[in-house]
């Protein structure tokens, strides 16, 4: 079970001599059940890849599966929810309750089950009840964010596609945010993140797809994508890397502070060693 | 000859209709030519402090003088707002016009200047932000860095002394911070004046002066080296750069000499390899 891109490609205003070549023959797949990070600088395609994966834009050649499904489909959109970019723009209902329900009272279910959904989806976020009967708009910026999340997990997707989710956070928020996104994870669903934050991609992702320029750069394990990369690696990574190439043994496969204090301090210890 | 500061602020004080206290006292001299990071923690008052600098707020008590110009008097702030430009946060809600061209002729053309200037500033302002090749293209439809690079155009194209930079990275991803950053310090070799309000310390490692505000009130103002030793940033909303807090780790191990200022990752792997091999 994946969600499987081949050979899909996409332009913007196609023939016309406005045309941007967005998306250029990509291959992937992203296995169901992981965390998949996606990576790339701003104007790679990433967007665009996301709006590809919801039906949003239909790819000018390729194909798009979904548990086997091609991805345009009604029955497949039902599986993937998106949390497109700044999502807090578009909360618009007077409680956050009716935010959240929203999605679900469009799916034919009953009062009962929609309610128990809007609590669920609510607390999975750390929304509390109290929060949800506030309207949306007095709720700070990353309340408002986590919000728009419980919105879409209310519709139950398999599939849990956010673009930017953390962007224009502070630290707090954005630890809060992925702790809370880490735990949808847990419970089954597969989350597939693009970050603005390579440092916050490798701390949470199992699976890395670097786009680069419309294409795939990279795609691999978290750990493969540290030691492989040649790009868009994390200061203390690069750090690392340059004191290993200096012919010091450490492992350059880290980036976080201490990992690589570690590090440092074995490679003395074990250097001291050898010298007595 | 000039005088050296072009911005004065003296102990203004703000608060918005609604009674919310935004401002308590702020006292800073901005000098010409330098390039001073603003930061803290959301809502301790950056947007509210910077909006004065132009005039787009005055303050309820003390004075904001811009060349020596206040900012209170409404005769000023014509003059005053050429001299200072500001591009914001949300680049999607700052264009008045169908091409990224039109946009950036928007404010030059407001300057009563020949054609020939307005189009020679228009191309000088896309060619310094590498916005030629979208010049037709509709605002909405570039890339969020796309974007802010043309807002950054536009506000280039009237050629102010002084830019300020309200979180404009805060909406982008990693790319598209680095293309601003490398504008930023485009614009910084021209000699202009900057501010940069942002909440990624990274970002801002190499600027002459951090200021750093919390609850309505400025904290410290110093260089960037001295500005990670205080105590208590993390409470204060700053997010201390991994890199620097290895630093200030591989310091308590006496690994790195305290005194040792971080300016690029080539030299700090020298120094951790000098000490590794004991010298
Ligand atoms: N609606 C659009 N119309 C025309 N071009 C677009 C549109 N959206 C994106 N693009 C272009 O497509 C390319 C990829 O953009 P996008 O997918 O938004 O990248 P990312 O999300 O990685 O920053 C960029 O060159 C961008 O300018
Ligand atoms: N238009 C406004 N009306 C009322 N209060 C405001 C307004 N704009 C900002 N504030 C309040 O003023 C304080 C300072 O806000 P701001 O200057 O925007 O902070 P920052 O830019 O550092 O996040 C905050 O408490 C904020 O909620
Ligand atoms: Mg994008
Ligand atoms: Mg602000």
């Amino acid at each position: 079970m994946s969600i499987t891109l081949r050979n899909i490609s996409y332009s913007y205003n196609r023939g016309t001599s406005a045309q941007t070549d967005a998306i250029e023959n990509i291959s992937f797949e992203i296995r169901k059940g992981k965390f998949t990070g996606i990576v790339g600088d701003s104007g790679a395609g990433k967007s665009t890849l996301i709006r590809l994966l919801n039906g949003l834009l239909k790819p000018d050649s390729g194909t798009i599966t979904i548990d086997g499904m091609n991805a345009a489909i009604p029955e497949v959109k039902k599986i993937v929810g998106v949390l497109f970019q700044n999502p807090e723009k578009q909360l618009f209902c007077t409680t956050g309750y009716e935010d959240i329900a929203f999605g679900p009272s469009n799916m034919e279910l009953d009062e009962n089950e929609i309610h128990q959904r809007v609590v669920e989806a609510g607390e999975l976020v750390g929304i509390d009840q109290n929060q949800l009967n506030k309207s949306p708009f007095k709720l700070s910026g990353g309340e408002q964010r986590r919000l728009a999340m419980a919105g879409v997990l209310a519709t139950r997707p398999e599939y849990l596609i956010l673009d930017e989710p953390t962007s224009g956070m502070d630290a707090e928020g954005r630890q809060t945010f992925l702790k809370y996104l880490q735990a949808v994870h847990s419970r089954g669903t597969t989350v597939v993140m693009v970050s603005h934050q390579i440092s916050e991609i490798l701390s949470v992702a199992e699976e890395v797809i670097l786009i680069r320029k419309g294409k795939v750069g990279f795609t691999g394990s978290t750990e493969d994508f540290i030691t492989r990369s040649r790009s868009h690696v994390p200061p203390i990574t690069s750090l690392m890397r340059n004191i290993k190439h200096r012919g010091f043994d450490v492992d350059n496969a880290v980036f976080t502070v201490d990992d690589a204090l570690s590090q440092i301090l074995k490679c003395r210890d074990n250097r001291k060693g050898d010298k007595r | 000859m000039r005088s050296e500061t072009i911005i004065k602020v003296d102990n203004i004080y703000h608060s918005y209709p609604d009674g919310t206290p935004a401002l308590n006292g702020i006292s800073l001299d901005i000098k010409r030519g330098e390039f001073v990071a603003l930061v803290g923690k959301n809502g301790c008052g950056k947007s509210t402090l910077i909006k004065h600098l132009n005039g787009l707020l005055i303050p309820d008590k003390g004075v904001v003088t811009v060349n020596g110009m206040d900012t209170s008097l409404p005769s000023n702030l014509w003059t005053i707002r050429q001299m200072v430009g500001m591009v914001f946060q949300n680049p999607d809600t700052q264009f008045v016009r169908t091409t990224v061209e039109e946009d950036v002729a928007f404010g030059p053309e407001n300057l009563a200047l020949s054609s020939e200037n307005i189009k020679k500033r228009t191309y000088k302002a896309l060619s310094d932000t590498s916005m030629e090749e979208f010049r037709d293209r509709e605002p909405k439809s570039l890339s969020g860095g796309q974007m802010q690079r043309a807002a950054i155009a536009g506000v280039m194209a009237m050629d102010p002394e002084c830019i300020i930079f309200d979180e404009v990275t805060s909406m982008l991803d990693q790319g598209g911070r680095r293309e601003i950053l490398t504008y930023l310090n485009n614009i910084r070799s021209s000699g202009r004046t900057i501010i940069y309000v942002t909440h990624m310390l990274e970002e801002v490692l190499n600027a002459d002066r951090i200021v750093l505000m919390n609850n309505n009130e400025i904290r410290y103002t110093g260089p960037p080296s001295e500005f990670f030793m205080q105590e208590g940033l993390e409470e204060m909303g700053i997010e201390v750069p991994d890199i620097i807090q290895l630093i200030r780790r591989l310091q308590q191990a006496n690994i790195i000499e305290p005194e040792f200022h971080f300016t690029d990752i080539n030299r700090l792997a020298d120094r951790i390899c000098r000490s590794l091999s004991g010298i």
